[in-house]
């Protein structure tokens, strides 16, 4: 993938994460976020703390232009950032070979790389509902509300992957 | 001096995450106070002139809904001024005239949040049409939100859908008042709290603002009782149906209450 399709693609996502924000409603349990799988195709020669500075600044560009909470997206941002390297180790380069490539369902296999898409969303938004809604929302809420998003966002990004990011 | 190094260096991924869950953090616990801020009011205006150019294509698509529910608000308006002339007593011309506590100004709805739990409304009003930070808004089918910040031509409302909005309501047929806030899972939904228990109460009453408070006027129509349930033994809550559908709303009127600046003085010596 060349760095121009990179920045393209980071584009794109955050601005259709920007759409999804603004027009489409899906009910109070649903929240539609691309964010995991923005942060999952960044390069992946990026260590932590890069990656870490970088998501935070996408999670707080979206939060000031899209929702009504400073530091929501940003919180859940970094920690998806924070965990992507091990997440990497565990769910797709098991063998610990010297590899540098953006995981997607050709190298890795569909149902390691769903896992692999599955763990970083459930991250993110068990951060994102827990600090929007805890103390406030029943915990039956908060649980249906991370597994139905869980389950939309799944199909909008393998959707996304397959369209855009693995057509190379 | 190396091995330190290194333990710096593998500490920092830590450090730096700590600091950047932690500046977050401090970012939505501030979250009412940043938004005032300059920075914000930058972002906001952007956004607004954005969302101010696409709810004008919006609207015209939508401009023969709009004219039902404004003929609907007209007609009821008429009945409610017939109500009005023949119930009144005759004018005394020696009077003087009264001055209205509250004023309306009215403004058209250019971006609305309904799917978050924290959700708000930017209206095409701002200071140059004599909005200020924590002035109610309403329509004719109930309350809407409170303004949080003003730029010059626009007005960022925390909307009632928000968790942080509570409104002080009442029964109307018996006055009892309690705190009602968004139920958070239907947008149609509110609680109305700490109702004592032995208030008399029926599925269908009509819940109403209370006025206690500088931000919205009284009797604005809130919504209906659908249920209640008994908390602790002591007091219910009840849930309420709300008039207000914020999937609809287009317009709304931003209360400017004369007697704020009064109350809020009086309030400061106590």
């Amino acid at each position: 993938m060349s760095k121009f399709y990179r920045i393209f693609l980071y584009v794109l996502i955050f601005a259709l994460q920007l759409v999804f924000d603004s027009y489409i409603n899906l009910g109070p349990y649903i929240y539609l976020c691309l964010l995991p799988l923005l942060i999952l195709i960044l390069p992946p020669e990026m260590n932590v703390n890069k990656l870490m500075i970088v998501s935070f600044v996408t999670g707080l560009l979206l939060d000031v232009f899209s929702d009504g909470v400073l530091g929501l997206n940003a919180a859940a941002c970094v920690m998806v950032a924070a965990l992507r390297h091990s997440l990497f180790a565990i769910m797709v380069n098991r063998e610990g070979r010297e590899i540098h490539y953006i995981p997607s369902p050709r190298h890795t296999g569909f149902l390691r790389f769903t896992a692999y898409l599955a763990i970083a969303t459930t991250v993110y938004l068990l951060v994102y509902v827990l600090f929007d809604s805890a103390s406030l929302r029943p915990f039956g809420f908060i649980m249906l509300k991370i597994f139905l998003s869980l389950s939309v966002n799944i199909v909008v990004m393998l959707i996304i992957e397959y369209s855009l990011i693995n057509r190379e | 001096m190396r091995r330190q190094g290194g333990l710096i260096k593998s500490l920092l991924p830590i450090i730096l995450f700590i600091a950047l869950e932690a500046f977050s953090i401090a970012l939505m616990a501030n979250n009412g106070v940043i938004q005032r801020y300059r920075v914000m009011r930058i972002a906001q205006n952007i956004q607004s002139y954005f969302w101010s150019k696409s709810s004008q294509v919006t609207s015209f698509f939508s401009l023969r809904e709009e004219n039902k529910v404004l003929l609907k608000e007209n007609e009821t308006l008429k009945q409610e001024l017939i109500a009005l002339m023949s119930t009144s007593p005759a004018t005394d011309s020696t009077s003087a005239e009264q001055v209205p506590k509250y004023t309306l100004v009215h403004a058209r709805v250019i971006k609305n949040t309904v799917n978050k739990q924290h959700n708000y409304i930017i209206i095409d009003k701002g200071s140059d049409d004599g909005m200020e930070e924590g002035m109610g808004v309403i329509n004719p089918t109930g309350i809407v939100g409170v303004v949080n910040s003003v730029s010059a031509h626009y007005s960022y409302v925390i909307s009632f859908l928000n968790s942080s909005q509570i409104v002080s309501a009442m029964i109307a047929k018996n006055n009892v008042f309690g705190p009602m806030q968004w139920s958070g899972e239907r947008i149609d939904r509110a609680v109305l709290m700490e109702i004592p228990i032995h208030t008399d109460v029926k599925v269908g009453d009509t819940i109403i603002s209370s006025g206690y408070s500088i931000i919205y006027p009284a009797d604005i129509p809130l919504g209906i009782v659908d249920t209640m349930t008994v908390i602790d033994g002591i007091s219910q809550e009840i849930n309420v149906t709300l008039f207000q559908n914020f999937k609809a709303l287009k317009y709304v009127d931003v209360v400017i209450n004369r007697e704020k600046n009064e109350i809020v003085t009086l309030e400061g010596n106590e």
